[in-house]
């Protein structure tokens, strides 16, 4: 009902999340976030079982040792691996990393934690402080910069998924079934809570790409909220309204979705002077259209932490440091940057598009396909004047594209097939004219493809000056312009729609020329380049 | 759990715990001292036993026998508890048990009554004795990790065992859990 009075909530646009609520300068709107982030370690946290949490729908409780489950006598081993990676988080974001941290213990009972309490770090996180900055040219936020302050950063492990089933006929009773699946029992994951810093939904949708960017650039995690690599509890407040928690929120759509509606919700009840009644902090879950009271919030004290016993303290040399940060690379920012500069001078889209993981796939990431570019932009431009722009062109629109309709992944086809060099090599075919560029897009799909029926193993050296002579792709130097003038009268004369030459030579619709074009292309095999044909037809029409 | 002269031990570890003055509650005189200073003190010290156990296992009115049904667990709990421990409740002597929990709740109250302050300035250091760990330097730190890829014991290999045999309940692979609804 709220939703429909106040008809908020956001809309897809684009496939692009944005928020149609308007924020009211006297209500102030507050929010900080919860964000656990599944680290992709080889092993889970405290045992050397598989850490593959995906692996449950087909195969539930595969991934278990006996830790993982609890059973009596079982005891934790650190994985130092997620030590690695929370090191490279911390240090990315600035945080303190705390020399002598502490796992902790937090007790409860539920069936997704056998044990009957979360090993976590609550006395002594792994790092503390740190930030993460916004900026308007970066992230598209309304103020020039905005930095996001974090309270800690801790370790702490996943518990077993649930799936509740109703009404099961395996149950007698009149109880629910929860099917339990161990796989996610014991996952590392890394706990980050930021300051109450956020005072527009463009800032939380800016900073979760920015992290989920972060941690797929460290390689620590795959970054997805979908698949709930990542999940992200908002903490909401307007004006003087006492915190909410919001959960159960799997995207950014509906985390925007659930603020909006809770702004709006909260706004509300200060209106309405009901702020007595609704005085106290509570955890709220999104059902897709509205917030509904989950619980009130439990008290530190309810979960009884402890020091856990059976867990040494993590106490690192501060060499550590020194040699995790050596091996961080620059931020995003500041390779966007970079490739908006010189040489490169790329648009910020593309730029962005070499740096950004907007999801984790298999066939290559950013710094793969960066590090491809800048190669082969170097070879290109080493004896060459000419404008580099052909080489982002090709690689972001014709090599990509190739490569994920043959699913070819980008370093074995960089290792075994298409160095940067030999892509260089064909761009120069193309800039010399040696090759038409509508040929040159044929042969390499060509070659790809049968890189991939050769199942991608090491073919003997490309040399494409060789191929273009095998298979008769020159462009023709010496052009008969009376033979080609001929042939252009020709297709024209065989167009079965008459209005279709009227438009184009009224300007109507200006580009169906580049139709014209394509039969002349096919007609001369590519061998006469796209731009002499069209200027052809342009003749022939009286086009100017 | 042990006590001595001085000292009041939970398990292996203990708060950092303010020295006390002796205080006396039930038959013996408790206090909790400073922590100890090496492995060996703590041997010495628990080699020497100065308390009794049957002290702590009496009531209040010193009876070895409880007859209070009040202070006996029902016969429903102990049952439950034999099940939730995975022991038949079949021909057992379920007095008897009920007898001896008792005991064991009346200890852990003793226990409980103890004059502990347990406010501890840094639990990093809630131990008996003091602790330092050797930092682990960066060469350390990528050696552990490489060790610890490849060094799995067998339950740690996917599919080495299946944790759902000795189940009663269980469905496609889930163990199950049943929320009662009442």
């Amino acid at each position: 009902m709220l939703r429909a009075k106040t008809q908020l909530i956001s809309h897809s646009l684009k496939g692009k999340w944005y928020s149609t609520v308007a924020k009211s300068a006297e209500y102030k709107l507050t929010c900080g976030l919860e964000i656990h982030t599944q680290l992709n370690t080889v092993n889970k946290l405290f045992s050397a079982s598989t850490n593959n949490p995906f692996e449950s729908i087909s195969h539930p409780n595969l991934n278990t040792s006996y830790f993982d489950i609890a059973l009596p006598g079982t005891q934790p081993i650190l994985n130092y691996e997620a030590v690695l990676f929370a090191l490279k988080l911390a240090l990315s974001m600035k945080s303190n990393v705390n020399l002598n941290s502490q796992f902790d213990r937090k007790h409860y009972f539920y069936g997704d934690q056998p044990q009957g309490y979360q090993i976590t770090q609550h006395y002594h996180p792994f790092s503390t402080g740190g930030y993460l900055t916004l900026s308007k040219e970066f992230d598209s936020i309304k103020d020039t910069e905005k930095k996001i302050n974090i309270i800690q950063l801790q370790i702490e492990q996943d518990t077993a998924r649930s799936l509740h089933v109703h009404q099961s006929p395996l149950n007698k009773t009149s109880g629910e079934d929860i099917l339990i699946d161990f796989n996610r029992s014991n996952v590392p994951l890394i706990e980050l809570v930021t300051e109450p810093d956020f005072h527009d939904t463009l800032q939380i949708k800016a900073f979760i790409k920015k992290y989920q960017n972060l941690v797929r650039q460290l390689k620590i995690s795959t970054g997805d909220l979908e698949a709930g690599s990542i999940r992200i509890d908002v903490n909401v407040s307007v004006n003087e309204h006492p915190r909410v928690e919001l959960k159960n929120l799997p995207n950014t759509s509906s985390i925007i979705a659930a603020i909006d509606y809770e702004y709006q919700r909260q706004m509300q009840v200060l209106k309405d002077g009901r702020i007595e009644e609704d005085a106290h902090v509570e955890t709220r879950a999104w059902d897709g259209t509205k917030t509904t009271v989950l619980r009130s919030k439990e008290s530190a004290m309810d979960y009884r932490y402890m020091a856990d016993p059976e867990l040494p303290l993590i106490t690192l040399d501060n060499d550590v440091l020194e040699e995790v940060a050596k091996t961080l690379s620059k931020s995003a920012d500041e390779y966007i940057k970079d490739l908006m500069s010189e040489p490169y001078h790329l648009s910020m889209k593309d730029a962005k598009i070499l740096t950004i993981q907007n999801e984790f796939n298999d066939l290559y990431n950013n710094e793969e396909l960066r590090q491809y570019y800048v190669d082969t932009f170097k070879s290109y431009t080493k004896d060459s004047t000419a404008s580099s722009k052909i080489v982002i062109s090709w690689i972001l629109h014709e090599l990509l594209g190739n490569l994920k309709k043959l699913d070819i992944p980008l370093k074995l086809l960089s290792d075994n097939l298409l160095p940067p060099n030999k892509l260089a090599n064909l761009l120069t075919l193309i800039h010399t004219k040696v090759i038409s560029n509508a040929n040159a897009k044929q042969l390499l799909f060509h070659i790809l493809d049968e890189f991939k029926t050769s199942r991608c193993v090491k073919l003997e050296e490309i040399d494409f000056m060789t191929l273009v002579k095998k298979y008769d792709l020159q462009t023709t130097n010496n052009i008969d312009y009376a033979s080609l003038e001929e042939g252009c009268n020709k297709i024209l004369s065989e167009i079965k729609k008459p209005t279709m030459i009227e438009d184009i030579k009224s300007g109507k619709k200006k580009n169906s020329i580049k139709y014209l074009v394509g039969l002349g292309m096919r007609k001369y095999q590519g061998k006469i380049e796209a731009q002499e044909i069209e200027t052809m037809f342009k003749k022939i029409l009286h086009i100017k | 759990m042990f006590m001595n002269k001085g000292r009041f031990i939970i398990g292996t570890r203990s708060c950092q715990i303010k020295p006390l003055q002796c205080s006396k509650y039930s038959s013996s005189k408790v206090s909790v001292g400073s922590k100890f200073t090496s492995m060996k003190e703590i041997k010495e010290y628990l080699d020497t036993p100065s308390w009794s156990l049957l002290e702590y296992l009496r009531n209040d009115t010193n009876t070895e026998e409880i007859t209070d049904e009040q202070k006996l667990p029902s016969v429903a709990s102990v049952k439950k508890l034999l099940k939730l421990s995975g022991f038949d409740s079949e021909g057992v002597d379920i007095p008897q048990i009920q007898q001896r929990l008792a005991k064991q709740l009346i200890f852990l109250q003793n226990l409980q009554r103890a004059p502990l302050d347990d406010s501890c300035d840094n639990t990093a250091f809630a131990r008996i004795q003091p602790r330092t760990t050797k930092p682990i330097n960066y060469k350390d730190l990528l050696q552990k990790i490489e060790d610890q890829k490849n060094n799995k014991f067998e339950d740690e290999v996917s599919g080495y065992w299946n944790p759902l045999a000795n189940n009663i309940k269980s469905k496609n692979g889930y163990f199950i859990v049943t929320k009662k609804t009442t």
